[in-house]
């Protein structure tokens, strides 16, 4: 048999029912395209997490009438009986859940679980309207993570035993259809994987499954070179490898949670990334990746403990190792007169970081990509 | 890997009468096992019928994996409108035509006339059937009917799923042939010591925890089976049986938890001592009840949904902790009973 390829449908994607249709659609086509049967992985309609969020936290009866009507509304313009009832099933044990009205971390899991695992069974439903045999399973009894609720991480080990039996119903030409983001302690209870932890559920069982593709599905085309809402001409990167894309993500490049890279660092996986007809971005092992483009990413993140810093990260498996590269990046800073606190040269990550403070941070991005990216 | 053996496969055809939390888990788990049962055992497993209060879907040629998984996203009581499903079957005419090698019991507990499920075990021996049961009532209200039916018929009846549901604890039990077993005590159900251990950790009420106990789904909407302590009594008439012991429910002497206070709590602290609800039995009576333990007893330490049982024997103390139950756990018993009988007949 083939190597199993894993499609990751993102939340943005997922903003209505006709949405879901689309993405039914698409994997349908994908399926006739690529003449094979994909595994999916599905994330919370868009904006249901953070409803939740108010939900857990403040008890928000607002956010939770948002979240009910927006799933209802979904669920009933699919028009399918037991989906509805199945979904109403659900909503009624949320609001038990949601009456319960204590903080705890596990409370919190299990009250953000119900966006994925309704998502799952909508667009299960909508496969099934279009003629596809799909079926839900549960990431609540095949993903088995540690138990740091909120941000626990996956247990490949355990979990691989489990989720063969995706590659058994694709065998069966049945389509396998799971939520991302959440898991199953070690003690049974629901955990959540962190922010974005659906492609990081993706990347796990691309690795357990031994994938050839995984396709994280988004509404970007790509992965950009920097931030766009704070630079303007950013560009497209066409090639990572996995440590690139993991670096790229802790400088909160795309919002990808880091975590989803780490399973994949030694493995044949290709990951491609973008929309359903144009993926510009693809991530795969470093012997296969052209060292020819030497700066890929410029991203940044707040660095902790109170001061007012802000670390760019120059992203690409070469910066760190190439004196131009190092000797441009200091011209910059000084032609451009941007003061930085610290220059570090990684040598053993593929990055360049420069702490710099928060007020001048976008005018040093700019610059920097301006002339590490933009020139080229 | 190594090569499979040439062995066959046996096959082995299950009815599963029951379709909630621990069927729909049962029916999940058999599509996950299903080729590590093959290849490690040569079993394969055909679910040929599925029962809810409703009605039945039979299949005879077994249900495929795809099937399995499309019947557990089907509404509470609503399998009969499945493909092929029937309304109001009943269980002989079924079990008639697909003849089952075992018949799983998942019907709910009833403890006051054991229905429907000592009906349904009694009409499955009868017709033949092995059976495996998670459901406790016919066991602790028809013990000796079922077992001697089952003997006269040289069946097997398996319920590793009805104490301690997500731990082999029954079969360890059984296991102990050459000790004398003096007492067996522990804390048997899930829903109270999760109460319990709430109360404690928050320092909140009685209905508080409760409360935070049904949100969460670990108590029903209708606790009293396990707040009277019926639950925990129904495991020690079972453990009872293991042990040669023939109890009534009615002698079972109860506490009722709901009567617990926080100032009860309060002050177990301040003496640095921890009440669980304890069930108990040994030689001469049975009793599930409150009591205070010192803090240093393993018993005080068990907290949540977690259950510990300690086996007092003649040649020393046994002490065994694991998951009370949970529709998962106790589908994985209720899987390992399927299989012992499947590998055994
Ligand atoms: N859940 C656990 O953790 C656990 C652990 C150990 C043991 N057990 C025992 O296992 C049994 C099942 O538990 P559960 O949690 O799965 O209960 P449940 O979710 O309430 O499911 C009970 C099932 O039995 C069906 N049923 C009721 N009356 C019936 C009848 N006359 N004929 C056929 N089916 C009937 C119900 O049908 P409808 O769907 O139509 O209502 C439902 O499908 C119980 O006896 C319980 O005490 C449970």
């Amino acid at each position: 048999m083939n190597n199993p390829q894993v499609i990751k449908i993102g939340g943005s994607l997922l903003r209505s029912s006709k949405s879901y249709v689309e993405s039914a659609q698409n994997i349908k086509k994908f399926i006739e395209e690529k003449e094979t049967t994909p595994i999916v992985v599905v994330s919370a309609m868009k904006g249901a997490t953070d409803l939740l969020i108010k939900v857990a936290e403040n008890n928000d009866k607002h956010a939770l009438k948002t979240f009910i009507e927006n799933y209802l509304n979904v669920a009933s313009e699919l028009d399918n009986y037991s989906l509805l009832e199945r979904v109403k099933y659900l909503l009624d044990k949320l609001v038990k859940v949601s009456e319960g009205n204590v903080n705890d971390l596990k409370r919190f899991d299990l009250i953000l679980s119900f966006g994925e695992k309704i998502s799952k069974l909508i667009l299960t439903s909508a496969l099934e309207n279009e003629g596809i045999k799909a079926c839900s399973l549960d990431a609540d009894e095949l993903i088995i993570t540690n138990d740091k609720h909120g941000d626990a991480e996956i247990d490949l080990g355990m979990s691989k035993s489990n989720v063969v039996v995706m590659k058994e119903l694709i065998s069966e030409g049945i389509l396998p259809v799971i939520e991302g983001f959440i898991g199953r302690s070690y003690s049974g209870e629901i955990t959540t994987l962190g922010r974005g932890g659906s492609d990081y559920t993706a990347s796990s069982i691309s690795h357990m499954l031994n994938a050839s593709h995984l396709y994280l599905i988004t509404d970007t085309p790509g992965i950009y070179s920097s931030d766009p809402n704070l630079i303007s001409n950013v560009k497209l990167v066409k090639e990572l490898d996995y440590q690139e894309a993991l670096e790229a993500s802790l400088f909160s490049i795309k919002r990808i949670n880091p975590k989803t890279f780490l399973p994949l660092l030694n493995s044949n996986t290709e990951v491609h990334i973008g929309l359903w007809n144009n993926f510009n971005t693809t991530v795969r092992n470093s012997t296969s990746v052209s060292k020819d483009q030497k700066v890929k990413v410029i991203g940044y993140k707040n660095e902790g403990g109170g001061e007012d810093n802000i670390k760019i990260g120059i992203v690409g498996r070469e910066a760190p190792k190439d004196s131009e590269v190092i000797k441009r990046v200091i011209e910059t800073l000084a032609s451009d007169g941007i003061d930085y606190n610290e220059i570090y040269i990684n040598k053993n990550r593929p990055s360049i970081s420069i702490a710099v403070s928060k007020d001048i941070f976008v005018k040093a991005l700019s610059s920097l990509h301006n002339s590490l990216i933009e020139v080229r | 890997m190594f090569d499979a053996p040439n062995t066959k496969i046996k096959n082995i055809d299950i009815a599963i009468v029951g379709f909630g939390n621990v069927g729909r888990s049962l029916a999940k788990l058999i599509v996950y096992k299903r080729q590590v049962l093959e290849d490690k055992f040569n079993l394969r497993i055909n679910v040929k019928a599925i029962f809810d209060s409703k009605g039945a879907v039979v299949k005879e040629e077994g249900f495929s994996n795809y099937e399995l998984l499309k019947l557990t996203e089907i509404p509470r009581s609503k399998i009969s409108e499945f493909e092929n499903g029937l309304r109001g079957a009943s269980l002989k005419e079924i079990y008639d035509k697909i003849k089952p090698n075992i018949h799983v019991e998942l019907t709910p507990s009833n403890y006051i006339d054991g229905e429907p499920s000592t009906s349904n075990i009694l009409t499955a021996l009868n017709l033949d059937c092995n059976v495996v049961t998670a459901t406790k009532s016919p066991l602790v209200l028809h013990y000796d009917e079922i077992f001697s039916l089952t003997k006269k018929k040289g069946l097997k009846v398996k319920f590793r799923g009805t104490v301690m549901g997500g731990t082999p604890f029954i079969d360890l039990l059984m296991s102990l042939k050459s000790y004398e077993i003096i007492k067996v005590e522990g804390i048997l159900n899930a829903t109270t010591n999760f109460i319990l251990s709430t109360m404690y950790e928050k320092l909140i009420s009685y209905e508080q925890a409760l409360a935070e106990a049904k949100a969460i789904g670990v108590a029903e909407a209708d606790p009293s089976i396990d707040i009277k302590g019926i639950d925990a009594a129904a495991k020690l008439i079972i453990i009872g049986r293991l042990l040669g012991k023939r109890i009534s429910l009615d002698k079972v002497e109860r506490d009722d938890i709901s009567k617990l206070t926080l100032n009860d709590i309060i002050n177990s602290i301040k003496e640095n001592r921890v009440i669980k609800y304890i069930a108990t039995i040994d030689e001469s009576s049975a009793s599930v009840k409150l009591r205070s333990l010192e803090k240093s007893d393993p018993l005080a330490n068990i907290n949540g949904t977690t259950n510990a049982v300690r086996i007092v024997t003649d040649s020393g103390d046994l002490f065994f902790v694991g998951k009370g139950g949970g529709g998962m756990e106790t589908a994985h018993s209720v899987l390992d009973d399927i299989i012992s009988i499947g590998v055994s007949s």
